[in-house]
């Protein structure tokens, strides 16, 4: 196995509402959906994003379009209109995801 | 089977304008929507009425008009937008004028609204309704400002009466956005309330759709360095057939591009449980949602099923909130971001002795770690970073006597340090959102045709 970032295997788009953001992540090809599936779980995307969300993350399949939806809510410093962040909409929010490593088999050309 | 083909030409307040020439011109299409509204353009709707009763509808959407108007009437096709904002009845009266002055006193221009709450918010407390807050459950009376203003978001069965009435032009206030896709779908296919599945399919097609480029290569982080001629990004195209069924595609000859891969990204876009994306007139369920590459920027979309709508209605609510104002300087190396953290010391030091008061203050050091903070890879020694804190202030003087003292840091700071744009940042006033939800038999909608009566 080695290790890469989630962006190898998987691309994503992300956006608010109100506090809260959602990360769709889609598997570059479907072989790489199980693979998502078992690493990136709701409770290591609530680490990765440490301080950036100081609520939950629900994560929802879509097997069928091999993607995932994660719900962060408390996600945005109050809101799109009143965050002092420099991303107050979450834009970034899913390309910020991405850094995520993931272990992969060694012959993946990824 | 009866279908029909629908343009998205705008996805926000500030979007290309040219888009909705292009979509005119590149091909045959039956109706374009246009969705101006989002959480922060009813704030700066809401700013704009402040200062002028008249305003607070999007006014750029007038000209627009003006402009494509003989296309559309060429072309027969029909313009459906969230426009109205905050004043619908405002807009349609500009539009009604548009069509006079061009010779055209026959168009219709129909108007849906009723969904501006603020003349209600007082009798609603006297009937024991309670606009709690969406996520925290807190009560309205919780509220921190002043209320600006509060809307509920109509569904689409609005927008096919006024289709239904003839109208050329429809202009909506807070609709939810899918609304202005499944509201001509409604009207050329005849679905009622109860046909959940096929209203779920007009919804999702509308989700699709209201985002404008983003569906069609705008914004695409799968691949963006496929995708061609973003410059001249043709804008996506529904078509949709009376059985709800969906071919996405966008016009011949026109740049951007039309794959499962770019669709999946705009169907996933602030979304929460795709079991259930709830509107006002169906509740979808995209779990089982399929796409299949036709080839040549086709792609076909099924699977979506619908669920009996929620007895509410969503409710935004904006209220003010504090001034925020951003400063920053430049630092460059050796040591910018050692130099860039003392600067924001030093700022903040500044402000104490200066005895500027703020609520609230973030640091922030692009070119670093500004945007994604502890998840940054950091670089060891960057050539330049941009040292920003905004603030959030009480008052405008606060803000203004912030924005004065960033610049004197060039001078009495620490070295290395430019300005990044000329002048003085100047600060703007927050306005915060309180999202609700209000029983359905609390508010109707209200629809009329205008001109047409030449």
């Amino acid at each position: 196995m080695k290790e890469v970032a989630l962006a190898r295997i998987a691309h994503g788009r992300s956006g608010d509402k109100g506090d809260t953001v959602n990360c769709g992540i889609i598997a570059r090809k479907p072989e790489y959906y199980s693979v998502i599936k078992e690493q990136v779980t709701a409770a290591r995307v609530r680490e990765h994003f440490g301080i950036f969300c100081r609520g939950t993350v629900i994560r929802y399949d879509l097997p069928k379009i091999h993607a995932f939806n994660f719900v962060l809510t408390h996600a945005l410093g109050g809101g799109g209109t009143v965050s002092l962040r420099i991303d107050t909409q979450g834009k970034t929010y899913a390309a910020a995801l991405m850094r995520m490593k993931v272990l992969v088999p060694d012959d993946w050309g990824v | 089977m009866k279908t029909i083909r629908i343009g998205g030409a705008l996805g926000f307040w500030g979007d290309r304008t040219d888009a909705l020439m292009d979509l005119l011109r590149g091909g045959p299409l039956d109706y374009i929507i246009m969705d101006y509204l989002a959480e922060i353009t009813m704030s700066i709707l809401q700013k704009q009425r402040q200062k002028n009763p008249g305003m607070g509808y999007a006014h750029d959407f007038v000209p627009l008009v003006r402009e494509s108007l003989p296309l559309l009437r060429k072309n027969r096709v029909r313009l459906i937008a969230d426009a109205g904002g905050l004043n619908p009845l405002g807009c349609a009266e500009a539009l009604v004028n548009v069509a006079r002055e061009a010779g055209c006193p026959g168009m219709k221009i129909g108007v849906v609204y009723g969904d501006d709450l603020m003349p209600h918010l007082e009798s609603f407390a006297g009937m024991g309704i309670d606009l709690r807050h969406f996520e925290t459950g807190a009560s309205q009376k919780e509220i921190p400002g002043p209320i600006l203003s509060a809307n509920a978001y109509f569904g689409a069965f609005p927008i096919a009466e006024a289709l239904d009435r003839g109208a050329d032009i429809v202009v909506t206030g807070r609709v939810n956005d899918a609304a202005l896709v499944l509201g001509p779908m409604i009207h050329e296919f005849g679905w009622r309330p109860e046909q959940y599945d096929l209203l779920a399919r007009g919804t999702m097609t509308g989700h699709l759709l209201e985002c404008g480029g983003q569906a069609s290569g705008g914004n695409f982080n799968g691949g963006w360095q496929e995708v061609p001629d973003l410059a001249n990004l043709g804008f996506p195209i529904g078509e949709v057939g009376e059985d709800g069924s969906l071919v996405m595609t966008i016009h011949p000859g026109q740049g951007g591009v039309m794959t499962p891969a770019v669709l999946k990204e705009q169907l996933l876009y602030e979304i929460g449980d795709p079991a259930a994306y709830i509107v006002a007139d169906v509740v979808s369920d995209i779990t089982q949602l399929e796409m299949e590459d036709l080839g040549n920027n086709r792609v076909r979309v099924r699977g979506v099923r619908g669920h009996p709508p929620t007895a509410t209605y969503k409710v935004s609510m904006s209220y003010e909130g504090g001034y925020q104002i951003s400063v920053g300087l430049v630092y460059t190396w050796p040591d910018c971001v050692a130099k860039a953290r003392a600067g924001a010391d030093l700022v903040l030091k500044r402000l104490e002795k200066l005895g500027i008061r703020y609520r609230d203050h973030l640091v922030s050091i692009l070119g670093y770690d500004g945007v994604h903070g502890t998840m940054s890879f950091k670089v060891e020694d960057p050539d330049e970073v941009y040292m920003r804190i905004a603030f959030l202030t009480d008052d405008s003087q606060s803000a203004d006597r912030i924005s004065r003292e960033i610049v004197t840091h060039v001078l009495c700071g620490i070295p290395a340090a430019c300005a990044l744009e000329a002048g003085r940042p100047s600060p703007h006033k927050q306005v915060a959102y309180w999202p609700s939800l209000i029983p359905k038999s609390a508010v109707s909608p209200c629809v009329d045709v205008k001109g047409g009566n030449a």
